[in-house]
């Protein structure tokens, strides 16, 4: 019988941007046990609440991972204006969607450049990120940031995009379009990406379902879940959503849904831009959070779902702000995946799940 | 000049940043910024790299493994923080399980600040580094290069916030609370 | 906007509720604790799409609570994190980290009123009296020299 080895795997790993800390049973070259090891970044950050008052901490959730920047800070309020019972204007809203759908296209083009480079194909790495610098471009001159946007507060939006900008927005993602073609074709139809692919950190439906992963990770594995198919806030007015989905469970369905999910926020954007509303941009929030009130809420980042938890206690500090992020959701179905595969398809197995070490710790 | 300073090599860390300059890092080794034309490349071994780039700001864990990568890395090398976090700690610098800057656990060369920093400060601060990479080189030539210390072993309980460490704080209110808990039941 | 429901539940209901939550299909949303004066409150949040169901629970410091990660994996993060920011034990889980998951500077951060907060307390105070008194005796020998 082959003898067992531990091997340590990160926390500074060359295709891992973020560190975390796995340990690699193995028998031969086959993983028999991943025990991920975390706390690398844990920094303390659902404690600030009792230091910062509801308002001012809508800048500390933009720090809580710089790639879903936008997304956290769009959570976090609309948790607090749930918890206050404000009504946020419908023009904030759409706007709100259109900054968190580009954040998804910045996102999921990030990830798959990382996955390119993961795969040693380093020229789909520069070109995705080549196009991911328009996106870039676009928050610079409409927020002035280019990772932090600080554009959303507490009852809507602090900065407007004029119509004639949005429609201009339009065109640039319309001529991202034809050169993502491109790409979107190496992903899915070359011969050497899908040999690196194919076949990779299984996880079929009924697994996906007792692990409850979100995102991505679950509609590859056939679960259509996607919060934004409920119409919440801004979502309401697209005429239809319908989540993409793969049967294939494995990390070329993960590649192919993220891949085509870029190509539907580009659509919500250009199908949000023709219906905005003019109108305000943001409520007048009076008062604070009420003692013993309580508020949930979810909202679909570019990982999965992400869930959002506030108590107030009647003052202008919160009493408790939770957030569960869709990594820390993913990381037992990691695991799971990646038992009994190869250690060679390790970093593979781990980069399509993407799991945002970030966000899982604060 | 040496062929370091030419086209240095870049070692990336992320000690426990928000990701966002981790991106911006990235970003500036990749079209648009592109930095690699200047023969700058990322490696992920200590050992290939001249230049140490670290993101964001230090946790008691991640002491060690900062302090590993760094003495792994050969003479003549240059330390550059990457952000406002990996300067002073940032907006987490109050945090209980957040130490501060880089600095706690390493000598830092160059301070590039920045929320998140922007690819443009970090070509700078790489520019800057340059310079004192060369002065390193010469130095270690003439044999008169001496090794930069170490910080101090730290400890974030004994970090002061708001005029208190964080371990004094957190006893005050163990025993705050001990105290109401004790109220309550008489 | 996401439906608001919140039902109090108490530890002998709470196997009960999750095997129900369970069979009927419905996925662990979240799992997280809050400090309430010298007891934790234990929130379990359900989701079945766009339905949202959470539990909330409040128990002692220092009381065993079953845990739920072997009816749902994604939970052993969670419980994990509750034990090292509140001091919340869980009795049978997936992995257990045994409070080194985060390894957080101090105690149970989120938590001054757990058991493991009350020890570092106490032990503190109890160097800071071994000191004074060392610090005593150094003077007293100086004294008599």
């Amino acid at each position: 019988m082959a003898e067992r080895t531990v091997i340590p795997f990160g926390p500074q790993h060359p295709v891992l941007p973020e560190p975390v800390h796995l340990d690699l049973v193995i028998e031969d070259e086959r993983v028999i046990e991943a025990i991920p090891q975390i706390g690398f970044i844990h920094r303390g950050l659902e404690k600030l609440v009792q230091k910062l008052d509801y308002q001012s901490f809508v800048s500390v959730t933009e720090r809580i991972c710089g790639i879903c920047a936008f997304g956290h800070s769009l959570g976090y309020s609309e948790t607090i204006e749930v918890l206050m019972g404000v009504e946020v204007p419908p023009r904030a809203e759409v706007l709100r969607v259109i900054w968190h759908e580009l954040s998804r296209i910045h996102s999921h083009l990030l990830w798959l450049g990382l996955l390119a480079d993961g795969f040693g194909f380093e020229n789909l790495f520069m070109q995705c990120w080549r196009l991911r610098e328009r996106v870039l471009g676009i928050f610079e001159q409409t927020t002035g940031g280019r990772v932090i946007l600080n554009a959303c507060n507490v009852g809507g939006v602090n900065r407007d995009i004029s119509n004639e900008d949005l429609r201009g927005i339009v065109l640039i993602l319309d001529a991202m379009r034809d050169e993502y073609q491109v790409l979107l074709k190496t992903f899915l139809k070359d011969r050497s990406v899908a040999n690196r692919l194919r076949g990779i950190g299984i996880l079929p439906k009924e697994k996906a379902r007792e692990y409850g992963v979100v995102g991505p990770f679950a509609r590859a594995s056939g679960i259509a879940e996607d919060i934004r198919s409920f119409g919440y806030g801004g979502y309401g007015l697209l005429h239809a959503f319908e989540p993409i989905l793969s049967e294939e469970c494995d990390g070329y369905a993960r590649c192919k849904v993220r891949a085509e999910e870029v190509l539907q926020s580009m659509d919500i954007v250009a199908e949000l831009v023709e219906k905005i509303p003019d109108g305000a941009l943001s409520a007048k929030v009076k008062g604070s959070p009420a003692a013993g009130s309580r508020a949930v809420s979810r909202l679909e980042q570019p990982r999965g779902e992400c869930f959002y938890y506030a108590k107030g206690n009647g003052t202008k500090y919160l009493e408790r702000f939770r957030i569960r992020t869709p990594s820390s959701d993913n990381l037992a179905g990691m695991v799971h995946t990646l038992q009994g595969c190869d250690l060679a398809d390790v970093p593979m197995n781990i980069l399509t799940i993407d799991p945002c070490v970030s966000c899982t710790e604060r | 000049m040496s062929e370091s300073v030419k086209s240095p090599w870049v070692l990336h860390y992320d000690a426990s940043s928000c990701n966002g300059c981790d991106i911006e890092v990235l970003a500036a080794l990749t079209p648009l910024y592109d930095v690699e034309r200047f023969g700058i490349i990322n490696t992920g071994n200590p050992k290939h790299a001249d230049l140490f780039l670290i993101t964001g700001s230090v946790n008691e864990r991640q002491v060690p493994i900062i302090r590993q990568l760094y003495e792994q890395m050969l003479e003549p090398k240059i330390v550059i923080a990457c952000g406002i976090c990996a300067c002073t700690g940032g907006v987490f610098k109050e945090c209980y399980n957040t130490l501060g800057g880089v600095d706690v656990a390493i000598p830092v060369d160059v301070y590039a600040p920045g929320c998140a920093i922007r690819p443009e400060t970090i070509i700078d601060a790489v520019v800057e580094g340059l310079g004192i990479l060369e002065e390193k080189r010469r130095l270690l030539a003439a044999g008169s290069l001496e090794p930069a210390e170490l910080p101090k072993q730290p400890s974030a309980a004994d970090k002061p916030v708001r005029g208190e460490t964080v371990a004094a704080a957190w006893q005050k209110a163990i025993a705050n609370a001990l105290q109401t808990a004790g109220q309550e039941e008489q | 906007m996401d439906p608001q429901v919140f039902r109090d539940i108490e530890l002998d209901e709470l196997e009960g509720q999750i095997r129900s939550y369970r069979e009927r299909g419905w996925r662990l949303a979240n799992l997280c604790g809050s400090s309430v004066g010298d007891k934790v409150e234990l929130l379990y949040s359900f989701s079945d799409g766009p339905e949202l169901e959470n539990l909330r629970m409040l128990v002692d410091n220092g009381q065993k609570i079953p845990a739920v990660s072997p009816l749902y994996p994604n939970a052993f993060v969670f419980e994990n994190e509750a034990r090292d920011l509140y001091g919340v034990v869980f009795e049978g889980g997936l992995i257990d980290y045994g409070g080194r998951f985060y390894s957080p500077s101090v105690p149970t951060p989120m938590n001054p009123a757990s058991l493991p907060a009350q020890e570092y307390l106490a032990s503190a105070r109890a160097a800071a009296h071994a000191e004074a008194e060392g610090e005593e005796e150094a003077e007293g020998e100086v004294s008599h020299g």
